[in-house]
């Protein structure tokens, strides 16, 4: 198998793989390509992973590490100070002797012109993530030279914002002596991750500008409900709550092309800012995009797909028969009283329902095991 | 690769996701012990009707239902208890319209003795969904159902009644514990958590102001506010 179709064959299994453990299994595919490093590489260009935060220190600020602020090994450059963290020096001092000029090229800082406007493109992102994602969120604009450098109007990058919610919501305990549903301990989790790659070259002639922006979305949810989501407390006081783990996770990762072109901004230093303010309002129009398309697509489309699973999913008007005829006379009744208390008696809805009730009618129970035994 | 290790990677995976019960014939897959008990047998028509009647099994979806008798290992009473082990699936797949998904049911009901008018039961659900129309994105679910005990009362001689009740508290698992709070977690995921990665417009009600003289004035004031408390 040659390199093409190496990758070929690992992006095929990753676009099918949980888009949560995307790291984890390109972790794995790295491990059988071993010892192809170029396709590798080209591997890790190619494939989008949850986007990692570091600490610049000298600075006191976060930035994201991702494999355009990446060097040799696991050193990365902060866009706030424009360093490396962890600091390379021992790395350097440890290749120093004949490959002095070599070593200084692994580690990369633009300079001039483009780190003037890549420190403006940060700080015009950082209220943009701010109004968009909140405070606690991270983002970092990586610019690299391309198509003639800057002084020709050509240059490349990447703006990457990364948001990240782990949380818990425990409601009051009610009074146990009514019989109210008990309020479920919920965890939610998940993170945003907007990588947006851009392109921008001088079209011919000098007067137009082309920008190319390719995005890629990770999103994931994550909702762990204890006790069984809305299920409720069914009776009695000293009822030890059974831990009934239901998980649900979406997790997604979405793609879109834009190009645009638009005249020219002057050569001047305020000039180039425009590319900013270019760049930034296809990358806001392509974020609502996607957002709005997760939110109603795809969300959509996973309950569609349950729908088309089962037949009478999403029909809770009918939950209620089963409880209300299941109670029987007896001894058994007083402890039956939970689950009718909490099914509501609903007509029934299909033929197969109908018999199914009518044969249930004094013959059976069915009780929860965490009773007290009576 | 060889078509013969494709087959085999193949089998392994079917059986680790518990696909080969739909791929597989039923009646072999039950062992002999099932065509002697009764209960079990009538148990396994339960739920055959009840694939039938919940899932769909046409057009591109595939369901099934499989029941593994599994005898007690019980040395101090000959009474011979029993467990059951019945794994439900179904699965669906249209790649023409970009998704597929399965839901896999796995239950557990044991009967402590042959006779006994009791049982206890257990089961766990997962879910998957996948549409790929533009991009990726999965829904995943893990669900773990809470133990019952099913009886009859005592008026009743007939084991149906019995095989009655536990496809009621089946169904009743489903509807309580499975779908009703998958209503609720796909509002949540919508309202609250997407709403929480991301703002669906910033608190100005407009786009964003892409000029950065204007934020670095509003920045710098911000600051001699600060300052000036």
């Amino acid at each position: 198998m040659d390199s093409e179709e190496k990758i070929d064959a690992s992006l095929d299994i990753l676009k099918r793989m949980p888009p949560q453990e995307t790291e984890k299994h390109l972790k794995n595919i790295t491990i059988l390509l071993q010892p192809d490093s170029n396709a590798i590489e080209d591997l890790h260009h190619k494939v989008d992973c949850p986007l990692q935060t570091a600490l610049d220190t000298i600075v006191n600020k976060p930035f994201v590490l991702s494999e355009y602020n990446r060097a040799e090994g696991e050193f990365y450059r902060s866009p706030w100070s424009n360093e490396y963290f962890p600091s390379p020096s021992s790395f350097k001092n440890n290749n120093d002797s004949s490959n002095n000029k070599n070593v200084e090229g692994m580690f990369f800082k633009p300079s001039g012109e483009l780190r003037e406007l890549e420190e403006q493109a940060n700080e015009v992102l950082e209220s943009y993530r701010e109004m968009y994602y909140g405070k606690d969120s991270v983002g970092s604009v990586y610019l690299w030279n391309q198509g003639g450098g800057i002084q020709e109007g050509g240059f490349a990058g990447c703006f990457l914002i990364q948001k990240q919610i782990c949380k818990e919501e425990e409601e009051e305990e009610e009074e146990e002596e009514q019989n109210q549903s008990g309020p479920p301990k919920r965890s939610q989790s998940g993170y945003w991750n907007s990588i947006h790659v851009v392109d921008v070259n001088v079209l011919s002639g000098g007067d137009r500008v082309k920008y190319e922006l390719s995005t890629t979305v990770l999103v994931s949810m994550d909702l762990i409900y204890s006790d069984g989501g809305n299920h409720s407390n069914k009776s009695g006081a000293k009822e030890e709550r059974a831990f009934l783990p239901m998980v649900v996770e979406i997790g997604g990762s979405m793609s879109k092309h834009k190009e645009t072109i638009r005249p020219n901004p002057t050569s001047t230093t305020r000039g180039k800012l425009e590319h900013i303010a270019n760049i930034g309002q296809m990358m806001e129009a392509v974020e609502i995009e996607i957002r709005s398309n997760i939110d109603t697509l795809s969300i959509q489309q996973t309950k569609d797909v349950l729908q088309g699973i089962r037949k009478d999913s999403m029909a809770s008007s009918w939950a209620g028969y089963v409880g209300s005829n299941v109670v029987s006379g007896g001894s058994r009744s007083s402890s039956g009283v939970g689950i009718a208390s909490l099914l509501r008696p609903t007509a029934s809805q299909n033929p197969m329902q109908a018999e199914l009730m009518a044969r249930l009618k004094q013959r059976s129970t069915c009780e929860d095991i965490s009773q007290p035994n009576k | 690769l060889s078509p013969s290790f494709i087959k085999d990677v193949e089998i392994l995976y079917n059986s680790r996701v518990g696909r080969e019960i739909i791929l597989s014939d039923l009646r072999v897959q039950q062992g002999q012990a099932m065509n002697d008990d009764d209960f079990g047998n009538s148990l396994n028509d339960a739920f055959q009707e009840y694939v039938k009647g919940h899932f769909y099994n046409s057009k591109g979806n595939e369901s099934n239902v499989v029941i593994h008798g599994v005898d007690d290992d019980d040395d101090d009473d000959d009474v011979g208890g029993e467990t059951y082990n019945v794994l439900m699936s179904t699965e669906r797949i249209q790649l023409h319209q970009y998704h597929a998904g399965s839901w896999f049911a796995k239950y557990t009901i044991h009967r402590p003795t042959k006779d006994s008018k009791k049982v206890t039961m257990d089961g766990k659900v997962q879910l998957h969904a996948h549409t790929f129309e533009n991009g990726n994105v999965q829904l995943k679910s893990n669900i773990t159902l809470p133990s019952c005990t099913c009886t009859t009362s005592s008026s009743s001689t007939s084991q149906g009644a019995l095989i009655e009740g536990i496809m009621a508290q089946i169904h009743q698992w489903d509807d309580q514990f499975v779908l009703q709070p998958l209503e609720g977690v796909y509002h949540d995921m919508s309202s609250e958590i997407l709403k929480k990665l991301r703002r669906v417009m910033p608190v100005t009600r407009t786009k964003f102001d892409w000029n950065l003289e204007g934020h670095r004035f509003v920045k710098a004031v911000s600051l001699d506010v600060q300052g000036g408390k």
